[in-house]
């Protein structure tokens, strides 16, 4: 287990270390000056330089790149915007529950959408419920996000009145929980659309001649015994069989929906790392941009480590090293 | 088979059915006013934004709508009357100074006296020394702010720009209510400098900070309002001044800021009386002016959609560094000849500007109208009899901004003047990109889009920055179309030396001669500012520089 962890460790730092040098690199050959863009449409020598030296530009980049490790590992600082001159720490800090609570949020109603739905079809193939299902699956699949929350917005915020059109408040702020509840809500419906649906396929139990598909294979992979519907009930009951093939597409389905947020923070206009990181994108503010990727690198690193050593806790057959 | 038309068939009803509920449903009535209700003083007025403000230090803040907060939070020596340009909005007036300057036989200095009235929104006292160490501020080079270009030529600036000097030495508080600043040169057009948000009083004790303040802003603010809240990417709010004693108006309690708020969901958010003022997509002009109208103030009614004119024009660059336009000016008229403007015009969406053959904006300080170039579609045959002889092989590099109506205005043009045996090369770039690529001497195009919108209004700021050549240098040009013509930058630096009447003529037949001669430009559009308000609003005002007057807006409910 211990070797597992060390190993895990050191090659999310190389993957760390990798992701951060490319986001570098290219940031640097874009022939973009952000020192010029601080002194505006009419920026003169003098201001350059100076503006080059308040942002740190006025180092070779591999210098650059040093000095940015050294903040991030020694200091726990990302630097500054180069564009606003904020913390970068405190953009992140704040986007970062913005994004969270979409991504869990739509996380939590996809699995109180998938699972029953799953179980269900696994037990009854081809039936109504099954079919229906599909038709749900299908539109998860088919529809972009931003289509989707496009018509959410429309119907439940334009024409229906029943959540703001857009727009983001905090949950903790007096008398705003229901206001949040309803917005943020509406996002994650929208959200829900943007997972794929992948967890109630693992769960459906698809045609009998394909039984070595869907929840069978999965739970079959997790040691469960056969039974008149497929799932034995005693399988069903232990929670290392029951959770497995939810738990890994989780796992997996947790950095599309990261990926995702991107579109419903927009549609919604939701200051979370997805709208932020767009922002800086557009605007080349390094530093915003290398922050929201350090940060979500590690936020995927973390959730991946944490899923892949639930199989040890869940399920002691599972040998990490 | 029969099952995939199955469910084909239940997706199509789902469908379906989301649409005709949104069909059915009935309009949100949240926060809307009761129609015909009264707009009064008081209330609270809601803005929406796309995007975050940069900054709300004036040092700092060179966003167009982070100067609508500037605008309506300070107060400068000289401004603007909160009026409509029709109605003598875009004349100087003095603002804290208690006239405009006298200017002395050099015209180099400038003495302002200062009206004692004006306080902080903390309650202290603005005097002389706060517009001293707003300028002097500026100039630190440690706040690396974009105001330093427009104060260069101040006394000692250049020691302080240098970190040679605490002050500059041009830079004299004579006593409390008087303010003595001296030039290197003479420049009329430093009175419409001195109007700019980066030059408002702040007080004494503001730390030269290149991070800027934040809110609440008070020491930053004598206007009518100061900024009483920022929580970045989310609100700011506006709160008034309670120690304002000028004479602009100061309507609403409070003005809130909506940030980041995406185009489509503004228009609707108007329409539902979510908020007041907002944007909306391009492409929702044409419906919107249909819808309501234009120009036409529907208060405590529907929403209202105004259109006004911007000081912002687009245009061709010509690039007289490279061989097929270098000493080429019939191929430059050529090109103005045959570009087909209205068609270009379109691609800026419904009312999105007018047509225009010169460089100085439609009503800017210098414009006289001139006919010049055909304004209403390409003369091919003039075209190509102006072309013939001087199309030097009858290729160009041509590169545009790959957003918005950057490609169809290049392809409009392609087309154009491949009527007249020039075929032209597309090359899309992001628009930063696109500007710095270009900003370098010996950059590789022959025609470039690109657009211009004021910094003040004084046509120096549009003929003498563009077109002068005595401004070229290897990096960070805005001179794009790389004219550099002794005769011309003798002319310009002329009328940069005249003041009043004398030096708009001047401007005006520079404007037109130079169009009618060298064409280093192919201008096609002034741009329209395309306003939409709730049915809460009235009292509007429009400026040429700062866009909606917030202070002078008025909500009711």
């Amino acid at each position: 287990m211990v070797r597992y962890l060390i190993r895990r460790v050191l090659w999310a730092a190389m993957l760390f270390l990798v992701i951060t040098v490319v986001t570098f690199v290219i940031f640097f050959m874009i022939p973009v000056n952000p020192a010029k863009q601080a002194c505006g449409q009419r920026a003169t020598a003098t201001c350059i330089k100076s503006a080059e030296k308040t942002l740190g530009l006025d180092k070779p980049i591999h210098i650059q790149y040093l000095k940015f490790m050294d903040r991030l590992v020694i200091h726990h600082n990302l630097g500054k915007s180069f564009v606003t001159r904020r913390s970068v720490n405190t953009l992140v800090l704040n986007a970062a529950p913005v994004t969270a609570t979409l991504v869990f949020g739509g996380a939590f109603f996809w699995m109180l959408i998938a699972l029953p739905i799953g179980i269900l079809s696994a037990l009854k193939p081809r039936s109504l419920l099954d079919r229906a299902s599909m038709v749900f699956v299908l539109i998860g699949i088919s529809a972009h996000p931003v289509w989707i929350g496009l018509i959410f917005s429309y119907v439940f915020g334009a024409k229906l009145g029943w959540t703001p059109i857009t727009g983001y408040c905090d949950f903790f702020q007096p008398l705003d929980g229901l206001r949040w509840s309803s917005a943020v809500g509406v996002a994650h419906g929208a959200a829900v659309g943007d997972v794929r649906d992948s967890l109630r396929r693992a769960l459906r139990a698809d045609d009998p001649r394909e039984r070595d598909g869907g929840i069978e294979r999965g739970l079959r992979a997790h040691g469960a015994l056969e039974g008149r519907t497929g799932v034995d009930r005693h399988s069903l009951a232990h929670p290392a069989q029951r959770t497995a093939p939810g738990r890994d597409m989780l796992g997996m389905d947790i950095g599309v929906a990261l990926g995702g947020a991107i579109f419903t923070e927009n549609v919604y206009s939701l200051p979370g790392l997805g709208q932020t990181g767009l922002d800086s994108i557009n605007s080349f503010d390094l530093p915003v941009t290398q922050g929201i990727i350090v940060f979500a690198t590690l936020a995927i690193i973390v959730f991946n480590l944490v899923v892949d050593l639930l199989y040890a806790v869940i399920d002691p057959r599972i040998r990490l090293s | 088979m029969q099952k995939r038309l199955w469910l084909s068939l239940a997706t199509l009803a789902i469908g379906a059915g989301l649409l005709v509920a949104a069909g059915f449903a009935s309009p949100a009535s949240s926060n809307s006013a009761k129609p015909g209700k009264k707009v009064a003083r008081g209330g609270t007025l809601r803005v929406d934004q796309r995007s975050d403000f940069d900054f709300i230090d004036p040092a700092l803040a060179y966003f167009s709508h982070s100067w609508q907060v500037e605008y309506a939070t300070s107060c400068k020596l000289l401004n603007f009357p909160d009026k409509e340009a029709s109605a003598g909005g875009t004349r100087i007036v003095p603002e804290v100074a208690a006239s405009l300057p006298a200017v002395p036989r050099d015209g180099k200095t400038y003495t302002f006296k200062l009206k004692s009235t004006f306080k902080f929104a903390d309650g202290s006292p603005v005097t002389a020394a706060n517009f001293a160490y707003a300028l002097n501020r500026d100039l630190q080079p440690k706040m690396s702010s974009p105001a330093t270009t427009f104060i260069e030529d101040v006394v000692g600036a250049k020691a302080v720009l240098a970190g040679t000097a605490a002050s500059a030495s041009g830079i004299k508080v004579v006593n409390p209510t008087t303010l003595r600043i001296s030039l290197t040169r003479v420049a009329p057009d430093f009175l419409a400098r001195i109007t700019m948000p980066f030059f408002s009083a702040v007080k004494t004790d503001l730390p030269v900070n290149p991070d800027g303040i934040q809110a609440p802003a008070k020491g930053a603010a004598c206007g009518p309002y100061y900024v009483s809240d920022w929580t970045q990417k989310r609100t700011l709010t506006m709160s008034r001044n309670p120690f304002y004693k000028g004479n602009r108006p100061h309507n609403a309690d409070q003005i809130v800021e909506n940030i980041g708020i995406a185009l489509d969901a503004q228009r609707l958010r108007v329409e539902n009386g979510d908020t007041d003022l907002a944007g909306f997509p391009t492409s929702a002009a044409a419906e919107l002016r249909d819808k309501y109208g234009v120009g036409k103030m529907h208060t405590g009614v529907s929403p209202s959609f105004l259109v006004r004119h911007q000081a912002t024009y687009w245009y061709l660059n010509l690039n007289n560094d490279q061989p097929l336009f270098k000493n080429n000016p019939k191929l430059a008229q050529a090109v103005n000849t045959a570009i087909d403007r209205p068609q270009m015009v379109r691609q800026h969406g419904a009312l999105g500007g007018v047509r225009t053959d010169q460089i100085l904006p439609v009503g800017f300080p210098g414009y006289k109208d001139v006919n010049i170039y055909p304004l209403k579609g390409s003369n091919y045959t003039k075209a190509s009899n102006l072309a013939k002889n001087n199309l030097r092989g009858g290729k160009c590099e041509f590169w545009t901004f790959n957003a918005s109506f950057g490609p169809t205005v290049a392809q409009v043009v392609q087309f154009n003047l491949g009527k007249i045996g020039l075929n032209c090369n597309i090359t899309p770039l992001d628009r930063v990109v696109e500007t710095t690529k270009a900003g370098v001497k010996g950059a590789q195009y022959d025609i470039l889009l690109n657009g211009w919108g004021q910094d003040y209004p004084d046509p120096y700021d549009f003929i003498n920055i563009l077109l002068s050549g005595t401004s070229i240098q290897a990096d960070n040009n805005v001179n794009l179309s790389y004219f550099n013509s002794p005769v011309w930058n003798k002319r310009m630096d002329a009328a940069a030396k005249l003041s009043g009447q004398a030096r708009y003529n001047a401007y005006a037949a520079i404007d037109s001669g130079l169009m009618k001669g060298p064409a280093p430009q192919a201008p096609y559009i002034d741009t329209n500012a395309r306003i939409f308000i709730s049915k809460r609003v009235g009292c509007y005002v429009y400026s040429q520089v700062y866009g909606s007057i917030l202070n002078s807006l008025c909500v009711s409910g």
